[in-house]
């Protein structure tokens, strides 16, 4: 497996997209992988990241709909709410490389997350206190 | 180099012929009411969040302490830690510093004494923002909780939430425990009983780090319905999770009861030290 580190553009229906596709890639058990956009890229554009642990299935399956053709009637049984049409909307924004960026869903495969997130070109928009 | 402490521990886990984590349990057992060890090591790790599914690689969605209570990555698998190893090989959750934090799969009882001790092995891998190594309750404002956290850049505290007693703050004598760098690898020892009218004190590998100002921590335990967050702050609902810990994570002991001793503190702090190479 490798770490893929993932930034969703701050937009709802990418947003939705991207929750829509965990699902479908079996990463997520919910619709609630991206939820409040807390990173920023150094012009303020928001995103919302993600960073974990991806099969090659996985990795292939985010931009190929066929690498998951066989699975999708058994996953869509599972979770009768996975919305096709919103998975093609962030396949179709998505890009491997390469910084964050408005409008796209961009990921970066690097075993360091801080490394990637420096590649995606995002710190938190915030900051945290305790 | 090596102290007579960890010493004579190593002699005794190997006449014993028990393993570390088992030598751990079989000093800070006597006397305890509640003893969870997060021992990292793959036959505690599990691949699914309900921990039926032994961990091989991949995701850490389950954790089983020493005891067999379940701390796990409820939701997403991208929010599950990794298996990392310390520099000296030996094994250690890794978690991103991103979006990887667990959480016990129920309400971690600690009402039944008033005192607790919580210990820590880790690599510290990023500094400059407030990280929590472990939580109990939604924030620092969860009334008996209590959380050990990195506050920032180079300090470190624990703090026993709704009892006013934390370390780090003015007045106290433990005020900016500056741990120094970040690729840090540390053994912490928070321990605290409420009502015995003693400061809380905290330990960093093996020595005494500082005490705390107060000594009044009102009446009362620590809280029975409050699950336990590794690795981040969880407030309870979606988007609302924050704090996230860079790191190596090594063994993680909370224990409620009376106090051990100090030299059952020190052999329990040399244990884990064996395992993280910290000092």
């Amino acid at each position: 497996m490798r770490r893929v580190t993932v930034a969703v553009a701050a937009d709802p229906d990418l947003i939705r997209g991207a929750n829509h596709v965990h699902v479908l890639l079996s990463k997520a058990d919910g619709f609630e992988t991206y939820t409040v956009p807390g990173w920023q890229d150094a012009d303020g554009h928001l995103y919302c990241v993600s960073s974990g642990l991806w099969s090659d299935v996985q990795i292939e399956g985010v931009t190929n709909p066929e690498a998951f053709a066989s699975v999708v009637a058994e996953i869509t049984a599972a979770y009768p709410d996975l919305d096709l049409a919103a998975v093609a909307v962030a396949q179709a924004a998505f890009r491997w490389g390469g910084a964050a960026a408005p409008g796209h869903i961009a990921a970066i495969i690097h075993d360091d997350p801080q490394a990637a997130l420096a590649l995606l070109g995002v710190t938190r928009a915030e900051g945290e206190a305790l | 180099m090596l102290g007579v402490g960890l010493g004579l521990t190593s002699i005794a886990t190997r006449r014993r012929g028990a393993t570390l984590w088992q030598a751990l349990d079989a000093l800070l057992s006597p006397g305890a009411v509640r003893l969870e060890i997060l021992w990292p090591a793959p036959q505690f790790w599990f691949s699914d969040a309900a921990g039926l599914v032994p961990w091989v690689s991949g995701p850490v969605r389950g954790w089983r302490s020493t005891a067999g209570t379940l701390f796990s990555q409820p939701t997403n698998a991208d929010f599950a830690p990794g298996a990392g190893a310390f520099r000296n090989g030996n094994a250690a959750l890794s978690l991103d510093g991103v979006d990887d934090w667990l959480q016990s799969a129920a309400a971690l009882d600690l009402s039944g004494s008033d005192g607790l001790v919580v210990m820590a092995g880790l690599r510290r891998l990023a500094a400059g923002v407030p990280r929590v190594i472990a939580e109990l309750g939604t924030s620092s404002n969860t009334h008996g909780g209590w959380y050990l956290v990195f506050e920032n850049s180079d300090n470190f505290r624990a703090s026993y939430s709704g009892r006013g007693a934390r370390f780090g703050q003015a007045g106290d004598t433990a005020n900016a425990i500056n741990l120094g760098g970040t690729n840090l690898t540390t053994v912490l020892t928070a321990q605290q009983a409420l009502q015995s009218g003693a400061p809380a004190t905290i330990r960093r590998d093996g020595v005494l780090a500082g005490t705390s100002a107060n000594t009044s921590f009102g009446t009362g335990n620590f809280a029975a319905g409050q699950r336990l967050n590794i690795g981040a702050r969880n407030s309870g609902a979606p988007g609302t999770v924050s704090l996230w810990l860079h790191a190596l994570l090594g063994p993680l002991v909370i224990r409620s009861g009376a106090l051990p001793d100090a030299a059952t503190i020190a052999a329990s702090e040399a244990i884990i030290n064996q395992h993280v190479g910290a000092y």
